[in-house]
């Protein structure tokens, strides 16, 4: 039986997934060796953390714009926010750590899961039920990172938000829904289901003779 | 109808042009469908009609 070529594209996704999972793998270790550092208490309050900020914020800064021998008054309202900690107290360093390995190890199984599942689209092993379930978990994990994230955003609102004052910048009780990560669940969730359906119509062509 | 016709299993599978596995889960009755190609194929090697090769059960007999 003549077997069917690999498509480029494939290769292609293949291949990158391998990049991305190594240096992946090499962040994650550094995660936890950060988290470990933090856990023995070898920063002290001493650590200089940078870290984002999911907050918006209405940045209370009128500028002017030159465009086509005019002169256009604006305002600067919304921007992606950084907050970085001259000294980061150590309750909320390991906070933030804690955080961080929580969304690392959702992120390293979502990759893995995907590695498998494109590793069977190259090997032609496509409408089975493994793959099924590697949609599945992919789309559970991405669930579950999108729930994780919006409560992460609304403490993040709580604790730092409403207590930090700036000269030029307002804190808004509103935060991104990053709704593109629930789209995306869902979708591969709905394909999961395309594949079963999928994995019915193979099961029906094997036993045609 | 094989051992009417004196024939193997190999044999029909290499005479009708399907591989070893697909007959023998035509044999074994795990088939779901079948081509009329084959079915075709089959009954000009063994030179029988289709009702001498498949026989009607009840799915209830079928399991039993």
């Amino acid at each position: 039986m003549k077997t069917a070529k690999t498509p480029l594209s494939i290769k292609i996704i293949f291949w990158g997934t391998q990049v991305i999972l190594g240096l992946f793998l090499l962040v994650c270790l550094a995660i936890i060796v950060f988290n470990v550092l933090l856990f023995t208490d070898f920063f002290g309050n001493d650590l200089q953390l940078h870290t984002r900020f999911p907050v918006k914020v209405n940045i209370l800064e009128t500028g002017n714009l030159y465009l086509n021998d005019m002169n256009i008054k604006v305002e600067l309202v919304e921007g992606i926010n950084q907050i970085h900690f001259f000294n980061t107290p150590l309750f909320l360093a390991r906070w933030f750590g804690s955080a961080l390995l929580i969304v690392a190890a959702v992120l390293m199984y979502i990759l893995l899961s995907f590695r498998k599942f494109v590793m069977n689209v190259k090997k032609h092993v496509i409408f089975v039920q493994e793959n099924i379930l590697h949609l599945k978990n992919i789309s559970y994990a991405l669930l579950t990172l999108w729930v994780f994230t919006i409560i992460y955003v609304r403490i993040i609102y709580e604790v730092i938000g409403k207590n930090v004052e700036f000269e030029h910048v307002e804190i808004l009780e509103d935060y991104p829904n990053f709704a593109g990560i629930l789209m995306l669940s869902l979708f591969i969730w709905v394909l999961s289901h395309i594949f079963m359906t999928g994995v019915k119509l193979q099961e029906e062509q094997n036993l045609t003779v | 109808m094989l051992a009417i016709r004196k024939k193997s299993l190999t044999e029909l599978s290499q005479e009708v042009g399907i591989t070893m596995a697909n007959l023998s889960i035509l044999k074994k009755g795990k088939a779901r469908a079948i081509r009329f190609s084959t079915l075709n194929a089959i009954c000009k090697v063994l030179d029988c009609q289709p009702g001498d090769i498949l026989q009607y059960e009840r799915d209830d007999e079928a399991k039993s």
